[in-house]
């Protein structure tokens, strides 16, 4: 009777493992494997359950780890499946006990009964396969363990969060029998405190992995600047060629005594080439003043991208910015709002303009964005409203969050001004936090 | 009699300017004197602090000494803070914005002919003046905060309402064209602003020759530019 016990208990949590899993045995390999593990946990169970139990898990995951190859893996659904079946056995049995009228004797005759037991345990089977094939499918179809269980941190998490729930479980029912209520606190006080613990490292492993995309993101962007450095230092080696043929046919002009060739040189080349000068503005290269990285990274890529769509872009830094006094990932967010805002609104205006300004006073840096617009504006008021935009729906979040993030911090604070046909935005930032004075 | 300091390195140029300058107050008649042209930065400074302020100033940025124009102003800005900078630049150095925030200049001329040049000094004048006699006569009231490096000029007709910010000691003024957050708080603005304002609530200052209407079941007043403040039970009497 309990060789039979432990094999269909033994077999049902295989199933589920082998169904949870996906990978497949062959009949006789597999046949070999229940009536070899089985008499194992037989043997085990005359001494005690408790540790048949988790000799059972063991050679479950041992038989899993022998077709995967991958420890963390085969813990996972090892205990997937051990709980599995757990669960489909109290539904089965709460099912008897309450839906029948003598559910409580018939569970008493499964104790003793062979056939009952083993009509039940088909149930038990039924039910814990059909679950298990489910979840299977759903768990494969996106390889989402192989894929969390890759980053060993997230594995270790996931399957030591797995071996406590399973050690909670038989924890909780070896103690059901002994009826110790101290006992059983301290096991869910326990269970909470190791659950706390889990959730907490999850955290901090979540975070380490959000800096690490940040700082993917702000290289990304300071090889751009780097790209456009590069392109901008190409221009100025074409203009001291330019230069240098330039001068060298004034001298001709000159050696000829040509003053009409040279007069009429000067007015149809040099005169446009000198235009083109002015117009050809270094601008990146005063974001050599900024010496934060991710704030240098946000606003080249934004100032190339407003040169795309052919806004001429004045940039005003006239002493080094070194510290911002708020955190810096606020900071490009608040960038990325307003240059957001400013491209978008100024694109497809006459004479289409942008201007950026870091302003270092003696108590505050204020950074000033200002951009031509078109139109009629909305009321400033409502611009802030959370949903409100003027490109249509679904858009509007930008000037809400703005100021979410801006209220975020005693020493910021926000100014918008429409004058002069131009829209502009102060962000005044405090170098030291503000202090009421009494 | 409104004084003025020109300091300019180029010495063509600072001639010219004085000439400019003073063609212009003797045609217009402008209650105006050039106390002090030079290209030396220091010259002015040593002036400026003896002086009857406000006065109107016309500096380059590059001025081929130890400080340039802007520190200058800076310098300047301790002693007159409500004087009119006039930046005089060339195309290279014009930063616009940084002269308005940093320095609170007033307008900035871009050096390229003497034509256009005369025509913006005039312009200049015009408007200092006009800003110079709003102040004095007060004839508009202005509300003013000149506090640490930021200082707000902003004329009460113009201002709808006032409201404390989600942050403690901030508050946020609305107007016309532009919505300001500084610190402050409103029990002290109060004070300082005349009768046609009103606390209608412990988080509002309203300006009540800009509302429209008072909605008594929302208990809001709604203002001439759609925007809304709420009104305390005890303020309704008052409001309407």
């Amino acid at each position: 009777m309990v060789l039979l016990k432990a094999i269909i208990s033994f077999f049902i949590i295989s199933i589920c493992a082998i169904n949870l899993s996906q990978i497949k045995f062959k009949a006789v390999k597999y046949l070999f494997w229940i009536l070899s593990i089985s008499i194992i946990i037989t043997i085990t169970s005359f001494l005690s359950e408790l540790i048949a139990g988790i000799i059972c898990m063991v050679l479950i995951v041992i038989m899993l780890y022998y077709k995967k190859k991958k420890i963390y893996t085969s813990i996972f659904y090892a205990i997937l499946a051990m709980l599995l079946s757990v669960l489909s056995d109290n539904i089965v049995s709460s099912i008897i006990t309450d839906g029948f009228q003598n559910g409580v004797e018939i569970k008493e005759r499964f104790e003793n009964d062979i056939v009952v037991y083993l009509i039940i345990s088909i149930f038990i089977l039924l039910l814990a396969f059909s679950i298990s094939k489910l979840l299977g499918y759903l768990i494969n179809r996106k390889r989402l363990i192989e894929n969390v269980t890759a980053n060993k941190k997230y594995g270790l998490i996931l399957s030591s969060f797995l071996v406590l729930t399973f050690i909670f479980i038989y924890a909780s029912v070896f103690v059901e029998k002994v009826s110790n209520p101290l006992l059983t606190i301290g096991i869910y006080v326990l269970y909470f405190l190791v659950i706390i613990i889990i959730v907490y490292f999850l955290i901090t492993v979540t975070k380490k992995e959000n800096e690490i995309i940040n700082r993917k993101k702000e290289l990304e962007q300071l090889s751009q600047y780097t790209k456009n450095l590069e392109l901008l230092y190409i221009d100025m080696r074409k203009f001291r060629h330019d230069y240098i043929n330039v001068l060298a046919a004034l001298n001709g002009y000159i050696e000829d005594d040509n003053i009409e060739g040279l007069t009429e040189y000067f007015h149809n080349n040099i005169i446009p080439f000198s235009n083109k000068v002015i117009a050809n503005n270094s601008e990146l290269g005063l974001l050599s003043l900024v010496k934060i990285p991710e704030v240098k990274g946000i606003i080249s890529l934004k100032i190339i991208y407003a040169q795309e769509k052919n806004i001429k872009v004045n940039i005003e830094i006239s002493e080094e910015i070194d510290e911002i006094n708020i955190e810096t990932l606020d900071l490009c967010r608040i960038l990325g709002i307003l240059l957001d805002n400013a491209i978008e609104s100024a694109t497809n205006t006459e004479n289409a303009a942008l201007s950026i300004a870091f302003i270092n006073n003696p108590f505050t840096i204020s950074i000033v964005i200002a951009n031509s617009f078109f139109g009629e504006i909305p009321s400033i008021n409502r611009m802030f409203t959370e949903g409100f935009s003027t490109k249509g729906e679904g858009r509007g979040l930008g000037l809400s969050t703005l100021r979410e993030i801006v209220n975020s911090y005693t020493q910021t604070t926000l100014e918008t001004i429409i004058e002069n046909n131009e829209f502009r935005q102060v962000v005044r930032i405090r170098k030291k936090p503000f202090i009421v004075q009494i | 009699m409104l004084d003025i300091f020109i300091c300019e390195d180029n010495k063509q140029q600072l001639n010219s300017l004085i000439k400019i300058i003073n063609n212009l107050i003797l045609f217009e008649n402008y209650d105006m004197r050039i106390k002090v042209a030079t290209h030396d930065p220091y010259e002015i400074l040593k002036v400026v602090e003896e002086s009857n302020y406000p006065c109107i100033y016309f500096i380059d940025i590059e001025l081929g000494s130890s400080i340039n124009g802007i520190a200058l102003s800076e310098k300047i800005r301790k002693y007159d803070s409500r004087g009119f900078i006039i930046f005089i630049t060339t195309h290279d150095n014009m930063r616009p914005l940084t002269f308005q925030y940093k320095v609170e200049a007033l307008d900035y001329i871009i050096k390229n002919n003497i034509k256009s040049i005369e025509q913006r000094i005039s312009e200049c004048l015009v408007n200092v003046l006009e800003k110079y006699l709003k102040a004095t006569h007060e004839v508009v009231k202005i509300f003013h905060i000149d506090k640490e490096d930021r200082t707000i000029h902003i004329e009460y007709n113009q201002m709808f309402y006032i409201e404390t910010s989600a942050t403690a000691h901030k508050v946020i003024l609305h107007a016309n064209d532009r919505q300001i957050e500084f610190y402050g708080n409103l029990d002290k603005i109060i004070k300082v602003l005349d009768k046609r304002f009103c606390r209608c609530h412990k988080s509002f200052i309203v300006n009540k020759e800009k509302i429209k209407e008072v909605d008594k079941k929302n208990r809001v007043i709604r203002l001439t530019n759609d925007e809304v403040c709420l009104v305390s039970r005890r303020m309704f009497k008052e409001i309407s």
